[in-house]
């Protein structure tokens, strides 16, 4: 600050400001684009979430070491408990009951259980891609086969699941959805031991099948799941 | 500034929850009065909308209530909320600030004078279960504030507040009603007497009655009791 400067501040007092909250609300709201908002959400998942997604990585690559050829099931038993993460994080809004306070906000709860999808969609895929390349190198099926193996039971787990939390409201259906999936996953850890016919290579064609059929119910309920949020407000 | 309501209905099977409400409202507050199951919340939460009504409209300069636009100048509070078990005050309100969209910075600063606001800044890092019910609903009231709504829709907000409270609150959205519509529902006839600039009166669906209470003759209170006792004698 020059002489100049300081000798006008000292003669003159600055006026308080007119009408100061009304012309900060006259500027425009910043955008977000979803993609920002999708990582917004990032802290927002439930801790638990992150833990136990970090603990199914840790296990998937320390696994072939302890398991050598039986990793496949092992794979394949962990990827429904995936699956009930992501749906569990999905129907969290309706479990606490924060649905009605969400959906009037401008993103809408919509765009929020998209983006919880969107973000459990991607950790459970990178988690099938990293599984796929070590369950085929240190089991005894090939590439196709391990693929089919590892991803089938997720969408079972994850179609049966999205039809329970849009069908049963409450802790009823996240117990429900925690039940079978983790007898859907005790299945596939046991896989080797009692039912070994259901992985012989004559079978590939049926799961073949039952994988697209599966795929397409899981995109079905996320798709009804989203449009169906309107229920999800109702707490009382 | 206006909320227009156009002949809005909502029908659940046979029961009609709202039948062909219309009304313009311009800045102010609004008390809307009704018994149980009179179909206030239910009205509130299609102006807010999260719920689609069987017909008829809202819009708000316009907009309708279906749009981002419309979410991002509405304020709500509704009669019962939760909260995420490891949230604090700070968590729930820097939570709902990144559903409303709102920069973290301003969030910030905006949060803080909320919770000043609210009597909440001394706790505001404690968690949210160790909270009584007027502590809740005063954090409840700071969410619907947090992105300065035109539109502010308020379901039984002075549930659970003690009566210094409730004074303090009166007090907050007198003010508020001079720059925002604000709509709010209550059981308790004098905290509409008191702050309301119109009174809107809810019955089997329909608004019975709608305006100034200015009836020098009767109380609100009279009135609205009168009401219920009409209900009884025609069951």
């Amino acid at each position: 600050m020059n002489r100049f400067e300081r000798g006008i501040k000292e003669s003159f007092s600055v006026p308080n400001p007119i009408k100061k909250e009304e012309f900060i609300k006259k500027f425009p709201k910043p955008e977000m684009s979803l993609s920002k908002f999708v990582i917004s959400q990032i802290p927002y998942v439930s801790k638990v979430t992150w833990a136990l997604t970090i603990l199914m990585f840790i296990s998937v690559f320390l696994a072939p070491r302890i398991l050598g050829v039986k990793v496949t099931w092992f794979i394949s038993g962990l990827t429904p408990l995936m699956a009930l993460l992501a749906v569990s994080e999905s129907s969290r809004s309706q479990k606490y009951n924060m649905a009605q306070l969400e959906a009037s906000t401008r993103f809408s709860l919509r765009s929020l259980l998209l983006a919880r999808m969107l973000l459990l969609g991607i950790v459970s895929f990178v988690l099938i891609i990293v599984s796929v390349p070590l369950g085929t190198f240190y089991g005894s099926f090939r590439v196709f086969e391990t693929s089919l193996y590892v991803i089938t039971p997720f969408l079972l787990s994850a179609s049966i699941g999205l039809y329970i939390v849009r069908s049963i409201k409450g802790n009823n259906g996240f117990y429900m959805v925690s039940a079978i999936s983790l007898f859907i996953s005790l299945i596939m850890f046991m896989g080797d031991k009692y039912f070994g016919f259901l992985f012989l290579s004559v079978g590939v064609k049926y799961w073949l099948m039952l994988f697209m059929l599966l795929l397409v119910l899981t995109i079905v309920e996320s798709k009804k799941l989203l449009n169906n949020t309107e229920d999800m407000t109702w707490s009382l | 500034m206006e909320l227009v309501i156009d002949r809005l209905s909502k029908q659940y099977g046979s029961k009609i929850a709202v039948d062909r409400i219309s009304a313009k409202l311009g800045k102010g507050v609004y008390g809307l009065l009704g018994a149980n199951g009179a179909g206030k919340t239910t009205l509130m939460r299609m102006i807010c909308g999260i719920l689609k009504p069987t017909s008829g409209s809202v819009s708000f300069d316009g907009i309708d209530s279906e749009e981002e636009d419309f979410r991002a100048i509405l304020g709500y509070l509704p009669q019962d909320f939760g909260y995420y078990p490891d949230f604090n005050a700070y968590d729930f309100l820097f939570y709902l600030s990144s559903l409303k969209a709102i920069p973290k910075k301003e969030a910030k600063a905006k949060i803080n004078e909320l919770l000043e606001v609210v009597g909440l800044r001394e706790v505001a890092k404690k968690k949210i279960k160790t909270y009584s019910g007027g502590m809740k609903q005063r954090l409840g009231i700071a969410q619907a504030l947090l992105n300065d709504p035109k539109l502010l829709i308020l379901d039984e907000p002075t549930a659970g507040l003690d009566p210094k409270e409730r004074v303090r609150f009166r007090n907050l959205i007198e003010k508020l009603g001079k720059d925002c519509i604000v709509l709010l529902s209550t059981h308790i006839v004098s905290d509409i007497e008191h702050i309301s600039d119109e009174v809107l009166i809810m019955k089997d669906g329909s608004f019975i009655f709608q305006g100034k209470w200015n009836d020098k003759e009767s109380s609100l209170e009279d009135f609205y009791l009168s009401q219920f006792e009409e209900g009884e004698d025609s069951e």
